[in-house]
């Protein structure tokens, strides 16, 4: 073969490839078209993709994904690392969508990887303002996706519309006042053709919200306050103008059932925190989960925790949904694993209380009545000179998501015994200025402490196993129809424990804390398992 | 002398704690205030009223370091008329909400208005000269080395690594909390000071400070100073007793020969 052959073929062949590769292309394109709502609301049927912040609407973190089991996932290696350049702790949940993964950083940054690889396709940056109003650190816990668009909220209370193929920002709204303390950290849910938001700030004396904003036009189609206004039921519940201030924020992704058209979010605690003098009353819906008619944005129904909260014990953990068969008929519930120390089994069509027990060390109620109530033990509040409470302010649990497997029948979560030093303050409302009414100090020394995850039982709430986690855990959990229970730890350990037994069948130092929830997909035909940990993305398969 | 200066390791966990905790939360530094983001220098609040304000605010979260008359106690004191981490307003500002790195200073999460209340009741603590130390920090000095104390602890470059360092202690810690550490060292251990025993299946027990601990292994400093590590599958035993690993030196020094070992540790204040 001469070089001027060698040439044409080299040309022939070149050709050809860009062919196949277009053709690559347009069938990616058709194959994926982005997701639909009707895809969402089916989610459990595709385990091969991720593509809600809790992998379905039910907020199971359940994947029926099954190549990696309790035989082989002592096989399970690293598949690739993405490392972030950001200097906060990475608390992203992925969506994965036809082997395209989007995730976002601490400083509002969107990226969209290669699944198989970790390589980047494009990366998108808000630009945050230089002020912010935020109880702690920087950070953003994952996109929404509907369509061919991705969706963010911002620390400074934007909503950004992203075109997913390119990261060109479609469009930025603006919708509450940073400088006044609301911020947004979680990722949105999508619902129909509508974006749904809550907002941080409890700490800011804000007025709780939950949004319902067009995926089109980025406009507002409702708003359902969580501190009923005057004239509302539950206004009464708040002693004078304290409901103007008395946070209520809504800082963590909640639920949803298509069939009961019923949003399921989580609200977070009464303002000032820990000084509850000025706001006398039950203060709903602080501490409390709300029922949000999809269409109309009216609450339909609420079940309070924490009546009168003063410990910062906000109820913005992740409300599971089950089907579950109780008493000889199947009834709609929902499983919710508070920060207040007790484990809840409500019926989620109307919010009444089925059953509920302490699953962590709890002691400032000996209790639940008939209706869910706590039964206070006196003299439990701050002082100004201290006051030690268990569960510490972080929480028997908190933002960290459960997991329900239908395959065992039981309900993960990760679980934590401390006590705090509860104070309390005077606090003057100032907008933009922390609210708070006091402080805390956890007390627990290290030999008492404990971080666990545990396996209840929604059947008689009671606890079944746990496994014991040193020296802390921060991260959700997410089982498997492999038999799994994947987690991790502050000090880097990625685990995967016998979903039946909590037995630790592997783990695998990252270097970096594991405060993010695990997800699964597949990708070329191969499960994948994917973790945030320290300023990092960690992506694990089987082995050859 | 017990455990001297490892609360920064308490505070710091306390700190985390806090950080991941209230709200959208997670690690690194607060953002709570907007007065440090705008630069506000001058402390807007300085009213007699603010002083008082700020004193009960010391009072509750303040006192049980920096003792309830500001003269300090594990904490340094607060009525000398030089900080060692800065004099401004801004400065004392700063370090309250954001705590003083490797130091047993933590964040402590108030508004702005209460953070400055506070720094208002600060200054209003500083006296014009310092309490007079009654020891001799020479004959101290002699004490320092006669008991050995340097087995265990470092200072100025040289020592043991058991203990604290002690080369600043003096700006740290307060004459009476140093007095109370050397005669009930277990009655303060810091968290990262705590004692750890591991046997082997040899049979054979470690003894050190525990310094690191995962579900599946231990890291300590053992008692010849060693950096070791122990997967938790490989031990038969393995216990963290909260005794402190200093001898008590009550009964061993009169008050005398404290008052000189206590005035040499005060005077420690530069490495």
């Amino acid at each position: 073969m001469n070089n001027s052959m060698r040439t044409q073929t080299f040309r022939r062949t070149l050709c050809l490839g860009l062919v196949a590769a277009l053709c690559a292309v347009a069938a990616l394109g058709a194959q994926g078209g982005g997701v639909t709502y009707e895809q969402i609301v089916r989610a459990g049927d595709d385990p091969a993709n991720w593509i809600t912040y809790h992998g379905q609407y039910h907020a199971q973190r359940h994947s029926r994904l099954a190549q990696i089991d309790r035989s082989n996932v002592g096989r399970l290696e690293l598949a690739w690392v993405r490392q972030l350049p950001v200097l906060g702790q990475v608390q992203t949940t992925p969506l994965v969508k036809d082997g395209i993964m989007y995730l976002t950083t601490p400083e509002n940054e969107v990226y969209a990887l290669d699944a198989a690889t970790g390589n980047v396709f494009w990366t998108y940056q808000h630009d945050l303002s230089d002020t912010l109003a935020l109880c702690c650190s920087k950070q953003s816990r994952g996109v929404g996706m509907l369509g061919e668009r991705l969706y963010l909220t911002t620390m400074d209370a934007h909503l950004i519309a992203l075109d997913a193929a390119t990261g060109t920002e479609l469009w930025d709204r603006k919708i509450a006042d940073h400088l006044a303390g609301y911020s947004m950290t979680a990722a949105p849910l999508v619902v129909k053709d509508m974006i749904v938001t809550g907002t941080g700030g409890g700490e800011y004396g804000i007025r709780g919200w939950v949004d319902a904003y067009d995926a089109q036009t980025g406009e507002r189609r409702w708003r359902a306050y969580t501190i009923p206004g005057p004239g509302e039921p539950g206004n009464e519940t708040w002693e004078g103008d304290s409901w103007k201030t008395g946070g209520a924020s809504t800082w963590m992704t909640g639920s949803y059932d298509a069939d009961l058209n019923l949003i399921y979010w989580g609200v977070g605690n009464p303002g000032p925190d820990w000084n509850g003098e000025a706001r006398e009353g039950d203060n709903l819906y602080s501490d409390s989960v709300i029922a949000i008619d999809a269409d109309s944005g009216e609450i339909q129904w609420h079940f309070q925790f924490t009546p009168h909260d003063v410990h910062d014990w906000d109820a913005c953990q992740v409300p599971v949904l089950v089907d579950m068969e109780v008493g000889g008929r199947t009834q709609k519930l929902m499983l919710f694993a508070n920060r207040n120390g007790f484990f809840y089994v409500l019926d989620r069509e109307t919010g009444r209380f089925v059953q509920g027990r302490e699953f962590a060390v709890q002691t400032w109620a000996q209790g639940l009545d008939d209706s869910g109530r706590p039964i206070r033990v006196p003299n439990m509040e701050p002082t100004p000179e201290g006051k030690l409470v268990f569960p510490d302010v972080n929480g028997a649990s908190n933002w960290w998501s459960p997991s329900y497997s239908p395959d065992t029948g039981l309900f993960y979560t990760m679980a934590y015994d401390g006590s705090a030093m509860y104070y309390q303050a005077e606090s003057e409302y100032v907008p933009g200025q922390l609210f708070i009414g006091g402080s805390h100090t956890p007390q627990t020394s290290r030999n008492d402490r404990v971080s666990a995850v545990r396996a209840i039982d929604p059947q008689t709430a009671r606890v079944v196993w746990e496994h014991r986690v040193q020296p802390k855990s921060m991260s959700g959990v997410m089982t498997t129809a492999g038999g799994l229970a994947f987690a991790g730890t502050v000090t880097g350990n990625f685990i995967a424990l016998d979903a039946e037994t909590g037995d630790d069948l592997w783990h695998r130092r990252l270097g970096g804390n594991v405060i993010a929830a695990p997800i699964t997909y597949q990708v070329n035909g191969r499960q994948q398992v994917t973790i945030a940990a320290g300023q990092a993305i960690f992506t694990f398969a089987l082995g050859d | 002398m017990r455990m001297l200066s490892r609360l920064p390791a308490l505070f710091a966990l306390a700190a985390a704690v806090l950080l991941v905790t209230a709200v959208p939360a997670a690690a690194q530094r607060p953002l709570a205030s907007i007065d440090a983001q705008r630069g506000v220098d001058a402390n807007p609040y300085t009213s007699d009223a603010d002083v008082e304000v700020g004193g009960e605010l010391f009072a509750s979260r303040c006192s049980v370091c920096h003792g309830a008359d500001g003269r300090g106690d594990r904490g340094p004191d607060l009525t000398r008329e030089v900080y060692r981490h800065g004099n401004s307003d801004r400065a004392i500002f700063m370090n309250i909400l954001s705590g003083i790195p490797n130091t047993g200073m933590p964040s402590v999460r108030l508004s702005d208005q209460e953070m400055w209340q506070i720094v208002a009741f600060v200054r209003s603590l500083r006296a014009p000269a310092e309490m007079a130390e009654t020891g001799d920090p020479g004959a101290g000095r002699a004490l320092y080395v006669r008991h050995d104390c340097g087995r265990c602890h470092f200072v100025g470059g040289e020592g043991g690594r058991l203990g604290p360092e002690l080369s600043t202690i003096g700006w740290s810690r307060s004459p009476v909390h140093l007095r109370a550490s050397i005669v009930d060292p277990g009655g303060d251990i810091e968290e990262d000071f705590r004692q750890v025993r591991v046997v082997g299946a040899d049979g054979a027990p470690t003894v050190g400070v525990l310094l690191n601990e995962d579900s599946y292994s231990v890291q300590l400093l053992d008692m010849a100073g060693r950096l070791r590590s122990f997967m938790k599958s490989d031990l038969e035993e393995l216990e963290s007793p909260e005794v402190s690993l200093m001898p008590s030196f009550a009964g061993r020094l009169d008050d005398t020969e404290l008052d000189d070992l206590v005035a040499y540790l005060s005077s420690l204040r530069q490495r």
